[in-house]
């Protein structure tokens, strides 16, 4: 957690859950009772494996998704169950981008098309329609923003690369000049060398616009650059959540110290604990208890009675275990 | 990034012309529509200038000169008892160059003339039906939930009558007497009533595989983005799937038209789609059926001109398929 923060938290969930009805009458949990808050100016991290519900958070705070229970506030207003006619307003303020850079772009429209849609539907700062010569000004700007060439306007998206495709898609989530962005996973499906420069990019635009991030990603190495504040999810839940700094050198949580050591790094004489086995239980069936008793290296017979509620370990430092790791 | 030097690049639509262009069954399929149309077209021309008639001439005890001699346009039967008229059959010269039908009208003229009634018919049915099946099509897509479940079950009952059945019905009620639509009042031998007939029957053929593609569009995360955008969903509906829409009803004008043109030649074959004596392909056959062992190039024709016209729509709209395929395009890159 950062020092700077204003008291009044940009988004926040409270108990948010979202379950999906599969065959033979069984519910898919995706989502958990998570609660959560993000402050303006913070950059929060939500990492877990494939899985875990973090890109179904992700939907369910912008509201792309139906919300089982729970509540999600934006600025300091609730809209879990506002109606889409009434949330379109809000809806400049709080912006996504999306994992697969190609599906997210209309293949039969022209990027500059792509990006005046947004400022074409929202009224300008003085309430009224805006001005086409200010729509294409600002196609112009946005393109500039994210450092592509303005000649690239009446292209389509299939002419770009992956890399090229993911700064379009930036440029439209930025045209409304949002609060808040949500990236879903933004940089993993890019080669490994055009990840580092979206990364840079998020950062650089975070620090000109002043931006509030939640960055989805199962990558701890971009997690690491990218956010102030981490969120580690496990089956629909949070298990820890702290300073990012914090939570991936001195992780309170097995699942946590698991997920570090996957990452290599060059540490010397560090005794990882033992890898991880066996695969993430089914969200269907949850296994009781401690959600992440069935692979934890440490798992002593409470742990398979009873759940774990997310607790303070240290100052801004939560996590859900009965036996946090000691800080090394 | 693609080179700079081309200020705008080639968009999907002229890309697919392009993959069109390169499959030479579909150029062909095109040319020999575009000459059937042509000619048909040119049918005032050909009947005025050429063999100096009109399709409804009718001309029972004239004469023509054919090599030097006078031949009887209605010929005497050579059964042995001389009973009954056969007209006369093909000369391959400008005048009766298909030969005369039992009324001694010029069969290549009336095939011309019918050639414009039946492309007309069919090609005006089949946009029609395409209007009437995208709406429904987008309708149940869009929204889903209840609207589909009454639209879909709505097309599966009339799926479930027979086409030609429903047709059949259909025209027999509204050529029996003039049918009123508001201010217009369409007489029993407008052509509209075969066109609104056919397109209608044909609705659900059309409208399964829009909503299918409409559906598909729905999931996708580029609707999702424009409504994370704040795009109200009749903009979506209009800038996003619309247009993705069109592929699917491009593909499947030439196949409706080529099912139109069969259904209208049926329906004036039993005189229940254009009526006589206004010609049609379909009406030809009916005038040549009683002629079809003395002078079977009066059904023979036009049926030649239906089968060439069907196959040339469907292997136009084969290509049409291949050439729209938008996923080539994503893979390019």
């Amino acid at each position: 957690m950062t020092d700077t923060q204003s008291p009044a938290p940009l988004m926040e969930v409270r108990n948010l859950s979202k379950s999906y009805r599969v065959g033979g009458g069984h519910r898919l949990v995706a989502v958990d009772g998570i609660s959560l808050s993000v402050m303006p100016g913070e950059m929060l991290g939500l990492v877990g494996e494939s899985g875990c519900g973090k890109s179904t958070l992700g939907r369910c705070m912008l509201r792309l998704t139906d919300i089982s229970a729970g509540q999600v506030m934006f600025e300091g207003r609730d809209i879990t169950t506002l109606p889409e006619r009434r949330l379109r307003p809000l809806r400049p303020r709080m912006q996504m981008v999306f994992q697969d850079s190609s599906a997210c772009l209309n293949p039969r429209r022209r990027i500059g098309d792509l990006l005046a849609e947004p400022l074409r539907v929202h009224p300008g700062p003085d309430q009224r329609r805006r001005q086409a010569a200010d729509i294409e000004r600002r196609v112009r700007d946005l393109m500039e923003l994210v450092s592509l060439p303005v000649a690239a306007l009446t292209r389509y998206p299939h002419e770009f690369s992956g890399g090229q495709r993911q700064r379009i898609n930036i440029a439209r989530a930025l045209a409304l000049s949002p609060r808040l962005v949500v990236a879903d996973e933004p940089v993993s499906a890019l080669d490994v060398s055009v990840q580092a420069q979206i990364v840079n990019l998020f950062s650089d635009l975070r620090t000109r616009l002043g931006l509030t991030y939640v960055f989805v990603a199962h990558d701890l190495a971009v997690v690491r650059q990218v956010s102030t504040r981490v969120a580690v999810m496990y089956l629909g839940a949070i298990v820890e959540m702290g300073a990012t700094d914090d939570v991936l050198h001195q992780p309170a949580h097995p699942y946590t110290a698991a997920l570090t050591t996957a990452v290599p790094r060059p540490v010397v004489g560090a005794t990882p604990p033992p890898p991880l086995g066996g695969d993430i239980p089914s969200p269907v069936n949850r296994p009781a208890g401690c959600r992440f008793h069935t692979r934890c290296p440490y798992v002593q017979d409470r742990c398979r009675m009873e759940a774990p509620v997310l607790r303070p370990i240290r100052p801004g430092h939560e996590a859900a275990c009965h036996f946090p790791l000691p800080p090394s | 990034m693609p080179a700079q030097t081309q200020p705008t690049s080639p968009g999907p639509w002229r890309q697919a012309a392009r993959n069109l262009a390169r499959i030479p069954s579909a150029m062909v399929a095109l040319g020999v529509l575009v000459v059937m149309t042509m000619a048909c077209l040119l049918a005032p021309f050909y009947a005025h200038s050429v063999a100096r008639t009109n399709p409804f001439q009718s001309t029972v005890a004239g004469t023509i000169m054919l090599d030097g001699r006078e031949v009887d346009i209605m010929q005497p039967n050579d059964n042995p008892l001389h009973l009954g008229l056969s007209p006369i059959g093909p000369t391959w010269r400008t005048t009766y160059m298909l030969g005369a039908d039992s009324q001694g009208r010029d069969v290549m003229a009336r095939l011309l003339y019918g050639g414009r009634n039946s492309l007309l018919i069919s090609a005006g049915a089949a946009i029609v039906c395409l209007l009437l099946a995208t709406g429904v099509g987008i309708m149940a897509g869009f929204f889903g939930g209840v609207v589909d479940t009454v639209l879909s079950r709505l097309m599966d009952i009339m799926w479930a009558v027979p086409v030609y059945l429903f047709a059949i019905s259909l025209s027999i009620v509204m050529t029996s007497q003039q049918v009123r639509l508001g201010p217009f009042v369409l007489r029993a031998d407008s052509l509209f009533i075969p066109v609104m007939i056919i397109a209608l029957v044909y609705v659900p053929y059309a409208a399964r595989p829009i909503r299918g593609r409409v559906m598909a569009l729905r999931q996708q995360e580029f609707v999702t983005a424009a409504r994370c955008l704040g795009v109200p969903g009749w903009r979506i509906m209009l800038r996003d799937i619309v247009p993705n829409v069109m592929t699917t009803l491009i593909t499947l004008g030439p196949l409706l038209m080529a099912l139109a043109l069969l259904a209208e030649s049926a329906l004036s074959f039993l005189s229940l789609g254009v009526q006589a004596p206004q010609p049609s392909w379909g009406t030809i056959i009916q005038d040549g059926e009683g002629l079809i062992y003395t002078r079977p190039m009066v059904a023979v024709a036009p049926g030649i001109a239906i089968v060439v016209v069907v196959l040339a729509l469907n292997i136009l709209g084969d290509g049409l398929r291949d050439a729209l395929d938008v996923r080539d395009e994503g893979r390019r890159s």
